[in-house]
């Protein structure tokens, strides 16, 4: 018979594993990467429409990137590295969608880089702005986020010159800290840990526009999430040597002699807060270690152990004048938190934190902060 | 005892394996953000505390497992407190454990949902695990027993190394202020969040396959500090990477937290995929050790020797019963049931028992 139970067992075990194939294809979540569209960064301003928002998504053509990048030359050569698509809706889940209808691809957002919220829109309001970005999975934490002075829009429309894709030219000018202490260094989970931790106060990156690049110094501020103002490069230095977050940049000021310029070259900055004294108004106290090297001084000066003193002291001197800039700036005109003291006594001093907590909006201005800055020269180069 | 047609008998390791891998289970993905709601920045205090608490706990189990070496649950409760509770005992005994695994593995279909397979139907996530879970069962607590042995090592360094990698972000500040929370409120989230490590209750019907039964509490003493410096070590890495506050919003914060690490040198952009696995290979394990107890205990009450037909029977209804909660929050609400539900049958119930054996003179020495 041919139903002998050896052959219909054989059969059977085919059967079984035909079916098994069927299965384990995981065909629901199964896209074909040559069927999406990554999205290199966001841009989210106010639209003209009351209370909607212009969303335009920075979408690179890979076709483009890579038929420039095969030595070529001219095989993709007329063709624009990204497109820029934009579209108004209320919400950033809305415009993908919406995006749909205009495009064949699927948008995914798993290697966005960059989120930039314009000045208007911010100033509305961020928090139904970030709420996507934190409930869903498919933004990553690591993206950077910064506030455009002006539209997002024009940040996302830029032509880079020295990077194919303007995000990852934004991207990796945020990471640039080693370099300079003049922007706020941070991402999206960095933002959205801060806005959590204070209840909607946040020190955020600036991005100002410009014809084929961008200018990231200063930093803006958002206070009960809404953006407040800006701050300048020199008072966000001075905020982060408060914060302890210089890792490198420099100082320039007048060489011993008075002759000219020196320049001083930080290699890190190490800081200190203490609670001084705790009464109606608490009092601290700050010390800044910074250390560095001389790196320019004017031609014809050569250093002796006299001058490395001065210079020491006027370093720290002008390091003091930025914390005390950035310090003034934060307790005076925007009356907001962001040097994290009540952070430091929640921490620290948790019993007495109780007793400012509620009030310390209003603490926060009035709050005393000495400060003492201490330059430590290590290496002056290979001349005198 | 009646002789079952699949006897083998599990080393002291092997119950170690058994014990720690059934622990181990989603409900760490979560772990963050309750003991984070409920005591702040001491938050891993509770954990400490928790562990503590259930290894103590655990020991009335270990005590039973000692005094009757050679029975389960179902027929030493029939023994000590008569027939008919007893049999009425085996039933909720039997309910509980189809119902923990319903949820374990609800619980793992909802961080599949979120994280990876974000269309795939649930019910087919559930459907596979289960199934799987039912192949290895059939053949019996050795196989389980040795898959965990197996699975411990491949589960447990990575776990550990992908953590790791959250270091250089890490602000151990988070961890301050310490000792902030008032003594009743610490006591009350300990308790509540014991339930985390519940797994252990598989022992009242695992018993009598260990080798050497009255090397028990070793074995429990050695699984539950390793789970409760393993849970540690997860709750201070996520609360030092992402903050209390951010912990305390998040769904799955151990979850998230991968998503925010890198791993160093860039080699690998993104651990979400190994994540997904290790929780994965958790899950399984987990299930299979609650399950199993579950038909070994119907086996046992019904007097037959074969279990393998009540894998099979009971398939649908775990099934069934996974499928009650509406959405995740509803899921977390189940949960927290289940939770209750555990320390009654592990703790609450053994004791009763215990108690009972010792008045009756039941049962062997207690050595």
């Amino acid at each position: 018979m041919i139903l002998s139970g050896k052959f219909f067992r054989r059969c059977l075990l085919f059967l079984l594993a035909a079916l098994a194939f069927a299965f384990a294809t995981a065909c629901w979540d199964y896209r074909d990467i040559d069927k999406r569209i990554f999205v290199g960064g966001v841009g989210i301003d106010k639209s003209a429409q009351d209370g909607r928002l212009e969303i335009s998504f920075l979408i690179p053509v890979v076709r483009a990137i890579a038929g420039g990048e095969g030595g070529g030359g001219g095989g993709g050569g007329g063709e624009k590295p990204v497109i820029v698509e934009s579209t108004i809706a209320d919400t950033i889940t809305e415009g993908a969608r919406n995006l749909a209808l205009r495009l064949n691809r699927d948008l995914f957002f798993e290697h966005m880089r960059i989120v930039i919220i314009g000045e208007e829109a911010a100033r509305q309001g961020m928090e139904e702005i970030i709420n996507p970005f934190m409930r869903q999975t498919e933004f990553n934490r690591r993206s950077r986020i910064a506030i455009s002075e002006g539209e997002a829009g024009k940040i996302m429309g830029i032509k880079t010159t020295i990077e194919k894709l303007p995000s990852a030219y934004l991207e990796s000018i945020y990471g640039n800290a080693s370099l300079s202490g003049k922007f706020v260094e941070g991402d999206l989970g960095d933002f959205l840990h801060q806005i959590h931790e204070s209840g909607g106060n946040a020190l955020v990156g600036k991005v100002i526009p410009g014809a084929d690049e961008v200018n990231i110094g200063g930093g803006a501020v958002v206070k009960h999430f809404k953006l407040a103002g800006w701050l300048s490069e020199e008072e966000i230095q001075g905020i982060n040597f408060f914060l302890g977050k210089i890792t490198g940049g420099s100082i320039t000021v007048d060489d011993p002699r008075g002759k000219g310029k020196c320049t001083f070259v930080m290699l890190n900055a190490h800081r200190r807060l203490q609670l001084i004294s705790a009464g109606a108004v608490p009092e601290f106290q700050l010390k800044v270690l910074a250390e560095g090297n001389v790196v320019e001084t004017t031609e014809g000066v050569s250093m002796d152990v006299q001058d490395e003193e001065i210079i020491e002291r006027l370093v720290s001197e002008k390091i003091r004048t930025e914390i005390f800039k950035g310090i003034a700036r934060l307790q005076n005109d925007y009356r907001v938190d962001l040097l994290k003291l009540g952070e430091f006594l929640h921490r620290y001093h948790p019993k007495l934190w109780r007793n400012y907590e509620d009030r310390w909006e209003d603490i926060f201005p009035d709050v005393r902060i000495s400060v003492s800055v201490t330059a430590d020269i290590k290496n002056i180069g290979v001349t005198k | 005892m009646k002789m079952l047609t699949n006897n083998d008998k599990i080393t002291v390791s092997q119950t170690v394996a058994l014990l720690i891998t059934t622990m181990l289970a989603t409900g760490i993905l979560a772990l963050p953000r309750n003991v984070a709601n409920k005591a702040g920045s001491d938050g891993w205090l509770l954990v400490l505390f928790a562990g503590v608490l259930s290894f103590f706990s655990s020991m009335i189990v270990g005590a039973l497992v000692k005094k009757f070496p050679r029975d389960t649950f179902i027929e030493y409760s029939q023994k000590v407190l008569g027939k008919i509770p007893g049999y009425f005992l085996g039933i909720i005994l039997i309910l509980y454990f189809l119902f923990i695994s319903a949820m374990s593995v609800r619980v793992f279909s909802e961080v599949m949902n979120a994280f990876m397979l974000i269309n795939t139907p649930r019910g087919f996530i559930i459907a596979t695990m289960l199934i799987t879970s039912a192949y290895i069962m059939r053949h019996g607590i050795e196989p389980i027993a040795r898959a965990g042995e197996i699975l411990l090592p491949v589960l447990v360094f990575p776990i550990f190394a992908m953590y790791l990698t959250a270091l250089p972000r890490a602000d151990f500040s988070e961890l301050l202020p310490f000792l902030d929370t008032p003594a009743k409120t610490l006591a009350i989230g300990t308790v509540q969040n014991a339930y985390n490590f519940l797994g252990f209750e598989i022992l009242l019907m695992v018993g009598p396959y260990m080798r050497s039964p009255e090397r028990v509490m070793w074995a429990l003493l050695f699984a539950m500090g390793f789970i409760t410096l393993m849970y540690l070590f997860i709750v201070v890495i996520v609360f030092a990477s992402i903050g209390v506050e951010d912990t305390r919003i998040l769904l799955w914060p151990a979850m998230s937290i991968i998503r925010t690490i890198m791993a160093p040198g860039g080699v690998f952009e993104r651990l979400d995929a190994l994540a997904l696995a290790l929780w994965t290979i958790a899950s399984f394990t987990t299930i299979n050790g609650m399950y199993y107890a579950g038909t070994l205990a119907a086996a046992h009450l019904a007097g037959v020797g074969e279990f393998k037909f009540f894998v099979t029977i009971f398939l649908p209804w775990v099934y069934l019963i996974s499928t009650i909660p509406g959405n995740p929050l509803d899921t977390m609400r189940w949960t927290q049931i289940s939770g209750v539900a555990g320390l009654v049958i592990a703790v609450i119930i053994p004791a009763i028992v215990l108690a009972a054996s010792t008045v009756r003179k039941k049962g062997g020495s207690a050595s």
